[in-house]
This record gives C-alpha cells, structure tokens and sequence, in this order.
C-alpha cells in the first residue's frame, strides 16, 4: 500500500527490531536456490489450520497433490485475488517460470507459511528450526511475501 | 529480502532488503492472473539480492493497473439476488445465493485446477446451517458443536473457518464470472449485497455475547473487515 493509505492502527502495529540489518553477499541470481516463506496462513489441504495466536509454520511441498488454501485469522485483507490466482500471494509458478528461463537458479522444493497475527518474539524458536530447514535444502535466496 | 505492503513496518523493522509495493493488502504481487505484471514485480524483488548497500529500501512504482471503464463499465454480479425484505429465513436466502452461483464456482473451479474452500471441513450446506444456527442462538455451546463437527476444532475456531469458507465460495464464484472485478467491488458486494455477507455481520453482532471468550474475540475482531464496519452503525 502507500503510505498515506495505510490505516493508522495497522501503522502502530507494534514491531520487532533487529541489530544485524545489512545484507549478505551470495551468487549471482541465476545461482541462487530460492524458497518463498508467506505470512498469509497458508496450508495444505490436509494440514491443520491456523487458530488465533498460532506461532508455527506450514510446509508448502510442491511436490503435494493436496489444494493449497488460506486459513489466517486477519478478515482485513483481500482474499479474492488468492481465490482467483495463488500467485498474487504464493508466486510459485512465477518462481518456476523464472527458473526455466535461467534467472534464477532453482527453486527449493519446500515453502513455508506463517501467519504472523502475533507478538513477533513467539514465532522466534519455529523461525530458528526453519532457518536450518532452509539451510539444510541449501536455499540461498528467501523471499519473505506479506499478505 | 522483504516485499512490504506496509512500508513503515519495514521502515521500522530495516530488513536487509526490502521491496516496498503500492498495492492492496492481500495482494502483494500486484495483480491476480497478469503474469507478465507478477513477473516484473518479483524481478524487481529478486534484483535486491545483488545489493549490499543495506538496508535497502526499495519503492516499486508500477501502480497496478486501473480497470479500463470505457470497455467494461464497472463490473456488477449477473446473478440476481433475493432482496433483504424477503419473508424468507436468512438461512434459505443465502442457500438460493448458492445455488445460482454454484454453476460458476464449479467452472472456477474446473479451469482453476483448484479452490480455497474447505479449511473447516465442512460441506458447504452444513457451513450455512452452522452458521446460520450460530446466528440464532448465540449460546451455541461446545457440545452442540460437537454434534456438528465431533471431534475436531473449538467453536470459536469452527466459527472463523465456516465464515471464511462461506467467503471464499463467494469470492471464487465472483471471481470466475466475465468483466474485471477489483478487489474493493467484490468486497462490497459480499458484504453489503448477499444474504451471506448480511448473515456473517449478524453473527458479528450475537457472538459478541457468547458465554465462551474465544467467541467473543473471533465475532468481534476476525469475521467483518474495518472497511465495511459502516454498514452496521
């Protein structure tokens, strides 16, 4: 949104501060695994959903056959552009497409979804568990997408 | 890196890299089904990585497209509703919505390969009974959840999931019928044009002063949107 047009209580929203803020140096694009981590509590067909003051995370496998869904606790966000086209939120196909053309690397077969809605310290120990997650399926690119 | 709808939470935060965009919550690249738009904003995205300047701010200044109203003239609902005085019970009302828009969910759903409906796990007629019950009687207790839904989610968790469920059937049916449709329009529509958006602010209102607190917070805070809170003052 602009600035101007962000509602004031969602502007005073309380935020997390962070003492390391620079960037990392890595590969160039085109050598980059890339994984996309959503705050828009999404899920898998099959998983449980998100319940008010969830802390945790779902794993998006692209590899599952299951229908990708949205279970935030938030009403105050559009919805019908996810009901229409999960890119708008999710770009996997994006992310895909991008690949086979060469400008990025790969895509990582694992992505993650939070729904935020909560005091940023509770997510801390499930955000640490799924940074060695990222580096385990050696992701060197992270696009953190908001909803 | 970051893409930021809200740009002083990003301003605060100071992520490594972010990308701050112009466009409605929930819709973060930019625009459903354009993807030569979505292309260029995750482009825009992913050319952060080669910056180490940090933190970096960007602004990405492509607006998302205005919908062209000398070739489609705002876009309205073809399918003729119920009008609010009707003698009908609010529960039917929202069952005839349904299905004369049934036809176009499931043709968005064929061509989509997919739909967002079913967090709760209810089938769509047992989300409007259980909501319309929870409209009714506001002292809907645990056990008479049960009954519904045995085994599996709290009330006030059932309440949220069918709400959003009812939702997006709505909105993916919207969103399948020909025309542009922006996401202000189907909002409106849902909330101040169907029987299911009118049952939704109904059980804003009961389940303020349910007995259970998990009730209260849910009705209060998560079924109706800060943007369409006027339609009930």
């Amino acid at each position: 949104m602009k600035a101007e047009d962000v509602p004031e209580a969602l502007v005073n929203t309380p935020c997390a501060e962070y003492e390391l803020t620079s960037p990392v140096a890595g590969s160039a694009l085109n050598q980059r695994r890339i994984s996309i981590v959503s705050t828009a509590g999404l899920m898998h067909r099959n998983d449980k959903p998100f319940s008010l003051g969830a802390v945790d995370y779902r794993i998006l496998d692209t590899e599952s056959d299951q229908d990708i869904m949205m279970s935030h606790i938030s009403t105050n966000f559009d919805r019908s552009g996810f009901a229409q086209d999960h890119n708008i939120a999710f770009p996997l196909d994006r992310l895909h497409e991008k690949a086979e053309r060469g400008e990025i690397g790969s895509v990582a077969r694992y992505h993650y979804s939070f729904m935020g809605a909560t005091e940023p310290e509770k997510m801390q120990p499930a955000a640490e568990q799924l940074a060695r997650n990222l580096r385990g399926d050696e992701v060197d690119g992270l696009i953190l997408v908001p909803v | 890196m970051v893409i930021a709808l809200v740009p002083q939470h990003a301003e605060r935060i100071k992520p490594p890299r972010t990308l701050s965009v112009p466009f409605d919550l929930g819709r973060p690249l930019g625009v459903p089904d354009d993807v030569n738009f979505q292309h260029r904003v995750l482009s825009a995205a992913l050319g952060l990585f080669a910056r180490l300047d940090g933190p970096v701010f960007q602004d990405y200044e492509e607006q998302a497209p205005a919908r062209d109203d000398e070739v489609t003239e705002g876009w309205s609902c073809p399918v003729t509703f119920v009008k609010k005085d009707s003698d009908e019970s609010l529960e039917r009302q929202v069952l005839n919505e349904i299905s004369l828009l049934r036809p176009w969910y499931d043709k968005g759903k064929d061509e989509r390969g997919f739909t967002s409906f079913g967090v709760s796990e209810m089938s769509l007629e047992k989300v409007v009974s259980f909501l319309a019950l929870f409209s009714s009687e506001s002292t809907l207790s645990e056990s008479s959840n049960e009954k519904i839904l045995p085994g599996k989610y709290s009330l006030a968790d059932s309440l949220k999931y069918a709400a959003e469920d009812l939702k997006a059937f709505y909105n993916e049916s919207a969103t399948t019928q020909p025309g542009q449709v922006t996401a202000s329009e189907v909002e409106n529509w849902y909330w101040g044009a169907t029987s299911a958006g009118r049952l939704i602010r109904e059980i804003k209102k009961s389940g303020t002063d349910h007995a259970d607190p998990m009730v209260n917070i849910v009705a209060a805070f998560t079924l109706v949107p800060h943007t369409q809170a006027f339609r009930d003052k």
